[in-house]
Order: C-alpha cells, then sequence, then structure tokens
C-alpha cells in the first residue's frame, strides 16, 4: 500500500484539488505508533486507483487540535467525530462525542513508551 | 375477479406449507456442525485445542487425565476439530436443548499412548521392580 | 406551538435501538437529532490479538452480512503477507456471497412492507427466504455464523452433486422471485404509499458520500463490484442497477432487480467449479508486516477494512467501516419538513443495521 506523507497546510489544497476532480472520500483512520499518532485518508478516484494521505501528529499529552475538512465535504463529519473520541485529538468545530458514556475517555490511546520518554529528556 | 378465484381454488386446495412443529421434530440436513465431542481412546492429551479456542472454553487437566469442554460457552466453530493431530475430537449433529443451567462435561482419557501415561506406567513399574529386593533386603 | 416527541430506542418498526430527537409543529417534523451508541461493544480494541481467531470474531460483527465480514478481513490480513489463495477457494467464497446477497435482500423488501402495514405480503418474502437458508445448511452446516473462511481459503468443499442441487435451486427461486415481484409492482397502493416520499437529490448523494442501493437510487453509479474488482468478478462483470428519482419507490425497486442479477452470476459461477484442481487451503508463510486495506460490496452498501500487523501472531490495529455507518448522517436532511407517519418508512428504506454502526 503506498501513502504520501503531507502536512496539514498542503492538505487542504489537495483535497480541494480531489473535490473539482469528483473523487469520493472513503474514510479517516487514526494508529498510534508509540510517539505520534497517524491520520490517513482514503480517497477513491477511478476505477482500481486508490489515494491515500497521511498527516503526523506529535503528542504532547492530550491537547492536540487539527484542522477539518468538513467545510469542503460534508460526509467527513462522522469520521472526524470518531477520531476525536477514541484518541482525544481536537479537531476544530466538531463536537467530539457520540457513541461513549460521559466517564470513559479516549480508550485507544497507548501510553508512551519508556525508552523514547527518556530520550526527549 | 377470475384471477382471486383461481388463487382462492388454488390455496383451498393444497395441503399447508408449515409442519406441525413441537409433535414433528425438525429435521436438520446430514452435515450439520452441532456439539463437540472427545474420543478418550485417541487423545495424547498435547493441549493444542485449549490454545487454539476463540471462546476458551476447553481446559486439560494432565494430572488427573481429563478434559473440561463448557458446552454452554462453546461457540461450534469447529476450529479444534481441523487442529487435533490424531482426529479425537469429532462434531455430532444433535444440538443441546435450552435450559437455564450451565452445562460441563468431563472425559477421562484411557489412551495407553498418551507420553503421560506411559511415563507414569513406566515409573510404577520401576517402583515396584526395585520395592521387591528392598523387602527381601529388610528381611 | 413546538412537541418533543421521542421515537425511542425500543421501535416495533427497527429491530434494534436507535434514539431519534423530533421536535414537531402539529404533525410536520421540523427539527431531528440523532443518538445512537446502545450496542457499542468496543471490537476495535479486542481485535488485537490472535489473526486466525480474528475470522471468527468478524463473523460476529453483523449477522445479516456474515460471510462479507470474513472475507474482507481475510483479503486484508493476506493482503499484509502477500499470499495467494487457489482458484477453487475464490469460486467457492464468491458463490457464497451471491446466495448471501439474496438472503438479505427477500428480509429488507419484507421489512419495507411491513412497516407500511403489509403483513401478508411480508410473510411470503420470509417463505422464500427459508430455501437459501436450507441451501446454506446443506454447504456449509449453519444457518446464519457459517466459519468457513480463514486466512489462506475455505475449510469445505463443493462437489458435483451439491453444484447440481444449486442450480435447481436456482431455477425454483427465480420462479418465486418473478411472482413477488408481478404482485408488488402491478399494485396501485404500495405505489401510492410509497412514491414520493423521502426524496435525495443527487447533489445531497454526492456531498455526504453514501453508499448502496440509497446511492444508486439516486442516480449516483457507484459499485465496488465494478469500480475495484476483487475475487472472481474479473471475470464475470457486473454493471451497476440505477434509478433516477431518488424516492423510497426508487430504493426498494433497485432492491428487486438486484436479486435477478445474482440468480445470473450464482448460474455462471457454478459451471466454473468443473476441471480446477482440488486444493482449498494455501498455508501462510511468513506473520502479517505493514499494512493493507481492503473493500467488498456487501447488500446494503460498501464494507472497508484496514489492517496493519507488527511482525508477531498478534495484529497491531484493525479498523473497520460499515455502510450504515456512511449512510447515517443521511437520515437527518430528509426527515425534516415530512409527516410523522413517514418517519418510520424513510429510516427502513435506508436498511439500517445497528449492529454494524455501533460495532
Amino acid at each position: 500500500m503506498e501513502s504520501k506523507t503531507v502536512t496539514q497546510a498542503e492538505l487542504q489544497g489537495i483535497v480541494n484539488n480531489l473535490r473539482e476532480r469528483s473523487a469520493r472520500l472513503i474514510t479517516i483512520v487514526g494508529v498510534d505508533v508509540g510517539e505520534n499518532i497517524e491520520v490517513l485518508y482514503f480517497f477513491n478516484t477511478g476505477v482500481n486507483l486508490t489515494e491515500v494521505y497521511r498527516i503526523i501528529v506529535p503528542k504532547q499529552g492530550g491537547n492536540e487540535e487539527i484542522l477539518s475538512i468538513t467545510p469542503l465535504i460534508p460526509g467527513a463529519f462522522i469520521a472526524e467525530n470518531e477520531l476525536s473520541e477514541m484518541f482525544g485529538i481536537k479537531v476544530k468545530d466538531i463536537p467530539g462525542r457520540f457513541f461513549l458514556p460521559p466517564n470513559i475517555n479516549s480508550p485507544l490511546r497507548r501510553p508512551v513508551p519508556a525508552a523514547a520518554k527518556e530520550a526527549k529528556q | 375477479m377470475l384471477k382471486i378465484l383461481e388463487n382462492i381454488f388454488k390455496n383451498a386446495t393444497s395441503k399447508p406449507y408449515t409442519s406441525n412443529y413441537p409433535f414433528t421434530p425438525y429435521q436438520h440436513f446430514p452435515g450439520t456442525r452441532a456439539d463437540v465431542t472427545w474420543d478418550g481412546t485417541k487423545c495424547t492429551l498435547c493441549g493444542l485445542c485449549q490454545r487454539v479456542c476463540p471462546a476458551e472454553c476447553i481446559v486439560v487437566h494432565k494430572e488427573e487425565t481429563k478434559i473440561e469442554y463448557m458446552n454452554t460457552q462453546c461457540i461450534r466453530c469447529g476450529y479444534c476439530v481441523r487442529v487435533c493431530p490424531t482426529n479425537a475430537i469429532s462434531q455430532n449433529e444433535v444440538y443441546t436443548k435450552p435450559s437455564r443451567e450451565k452445562l460441563t462435561v468431563f472425559t477421562l482419557i484411557t489412551n495407553e499412548d498418551a507420553p503421560i501415561i506411559k511415563k507414569r506406567r513406566a515409573e510404577a513399574a520401576k517402583k515396584a521392580a526395585e520395592g521387591q529386593p528392598g523387602e527381601t533386603k529388610k528381611e | 406551538m413546538r412537541t418533543t416527541i421521542q421515537f425511542g430506542p425500543q421501535h416495533p418498526v427497527w429491530i434494534e435501538p436507535l434514539r431519534l430527537k423530533l421536535i414537531m409543529d402539529g404533525e410536520i417534523v421540523k427539527d431531528a437529532e440523532l443518538e445512537a451508541g446502545y450496542v457499542h461493544k468496543g471490537l476495535e480494541k479486542k481485535f488485537e490479538w490472535d489473526y486466525n481467531k480474528g475470522a471468527y470474531l468478524s463473523e460476529r460483527v453483523c449477522a445479516i452480512c456474515t460471510q462479507h465480514h470474513s472475507t474482507c478481513f481475510c483479503l486484508a490480513v493476506e493482503g499484509t503477507m502477500n499470499l495467494e489463495i487457489p482458484r477453487r477457494a475464490q469460486i467457492i467464497r464468491t458463490i457464497m456471497l451471491e446466495l448471501e446477497r439474496l438472503h438479505s435482500h427477500f428480509l429488507a423488501i419484507g421489512l419495507t412492507l411491513e412497516s407500511i402495514g403489509f403483513e401478508n405480503l411480508f410473510m411470503l418474502c420470509f417463505r422464500n427466504r427459508e430455501i437459501v437458508l436450507d441451501v446454506f445448511e446443506r454447504t456449509t452446516g449453519n444457518r446464519i455464523l457459517h466459519g468457513i473462511n480463514i486466512v489462506g481459503g475455505v475449510t469445505r468443499n463443493i462437489g458435483p452433486e451439491m453444484g447440481k442441487e444449486i442450480l435447481d435451486f436456482c431455477d425454483e427461486i427465480e420462479k418465486r422471485s418473478r411472482d413477488l415481484e408481478k404482485m408488488i409492482v402491478n399494485s396501485y397502493t404500495i405505489r401510492q404509499r410509497m412514491q414520493g416520499v423521502g426524496i435525495m437529490s443527487e447533489k445531497l448523494a454526492k456531498d455526504l458520500c453514501v453508499v448502496g442501493p440509497v446511492a444508486r437510487g439516486s442516480n449516483v453509479p457507484y459499485d465496488v463490484r465494478a469500480a475495484a474488482p476483487y475475487l472472481m468478478y474479473k471475470e464475470v462483470k457486473v454493471t451497476p442497477i440505477i434509478e433516477k428519482d431518488g424516492d423510497c419507490w426508487a430504493r426498494s425497486i433497485v432492491r428487486v432487480r438486484e436479486l435477478y442479477q445474482s440468480i445470473d452470476l450464482i448460474r455462471q459461477l457454478v459451471p466454473m467449479l468443473e476441471g480446477t484442481p482440488d486444493e482449498i487451503f494455501a498455508k501462510p508463510k511468513s506473520m502479517p508486516e505493514g499494512e493493507s486495506f481492503a473493500r467488498v460490496e456487501p447488500p446494503r452498501g460498501e464494507l472497508f477494512y484496514y489492517v496493519r500487523g507488527q511482525k508477531s501472531i498478534k495484529l497491531d490495529r484493525v479498523k473497520i467501516r460499515t455502510s450504515t455507518y456512511a449512510n447515517g448522517p443521511g437520515i437527518i436532511p430528509l426527515i425534516k419538513g415530512s409527516h410523522l407517519a413517514d418517519v418510520g418508512l424513510i429510516t427502513i428504506t435506508f436498511d439500517p443495521c445497528i449492529g454494524c454502526f455501533d460495532r
């Protein structure tokens, strides 16, 4: 599976471009890799063609914030809602609670491994 | 109007489609997968079925040579049947009736070639052989 | 004066719990709010265990599209291991997928007719569905949760006598489907009740990225079997069936016409079994490593699995995106402005499966 790593500012331009080419969004996936959290965007652009874009969000103890693509593609609302609920990342202008009761917070987030913590210090 | 009369006639003269359920039991087709049973003369107590079960309903007791199978927790998937190296596990075609109590089944293993039973018989035979010269010595 | 009515978690129209809060002005709905999470089990966290046992867990996410869930999981894990499965296993998997489309569409048509009050046709649809479940019991051993898909192939074979029985079954069920279609399409009352209710325009369908018969009933030709073919669909071509109106009648007619397409596909696939070598399982040679994704087309829409391995027998991350999850936000714009008696009907024509929605 090939994917391209981009920054958050570049992603807005790419999504605008894809919307004019009438591509469609499949979904948004969050993965916890120890020190960072990676967010993957999947798009379907033609027969047998898919494009995958990845942004990297370094962990800062619970208050990260990323830009949203819901003003451009309204169908991304529910995927970003689940991303912010399960991992604790805040997405701009999206309320973050749909499935879980109020006393459980970000269940899919893992603690930072000890070797990375010492290297940072 | 004519179509309705034809339908009424067809429905009134054919036999009912449903069967008389509690009095005629349901016929399963051959090859249905229902409860799991062990054959006591083929098992070697290796423990593979315990490692592989997704519902964690098999416990192998090696000292007492028994296998504990929790019937109400089993999901009838058939993974243990596929994996057993001596084909000691099989699935029959009779389902357990629903009830309120949990059901657990114990099977005693009597296979002579199982490594643990062989080891114990060898030790018991060695002890009996040592015991006899010892007794004559005591006297 | 506005009243608030709760279309509560338990309602006779739906099978599973879902909550809608409706704000009414007389008989017309002005605003609506959706709340779910009553059957949320946290399955994505449990998937981080042995990948062989994961095939049995993925079947139990939804009881009506089980084969598609386990096939999609096996395709994604085989993609991380670069494993090729034998041809006979591919043909058997495709036959099972098409049989599942038949039994799910009979259930969906029956439930739509029950929600407008026509209970007699609902019983006839379920009578036809029993024949399909009998075929499942003869080939796999169980009626609903089959358990024949594992990473590397399938566990049960279809011989020449079973193939002939499947072709006889195809003739019988085509005769019954023709009877059913005549009763629905030539009926004046059903048409008057369902036409013009709950219209989804083409622009709204493209913005919200909906999938399945909901999209195909609004003139958006999206079908994963044609857009990204998998298994045997590279050799047996499928064209999407579309309707232009976008109301409840169009979505139900799409499902009725897809029944005939499935019967036709099964008749093309069963003769392909003769002459292929008799292997149905390929042993995996390495551990899952890296990331991969797979897409299939269940009867309700598009299903997507993402799997990431970490070079051991336990998986690292599995993400499931089901079809009701993509169609769910489309209910709210359609309900605003309709009568209270139409809310149940509009929701049922979407074919919701809340077990898939919550996981």
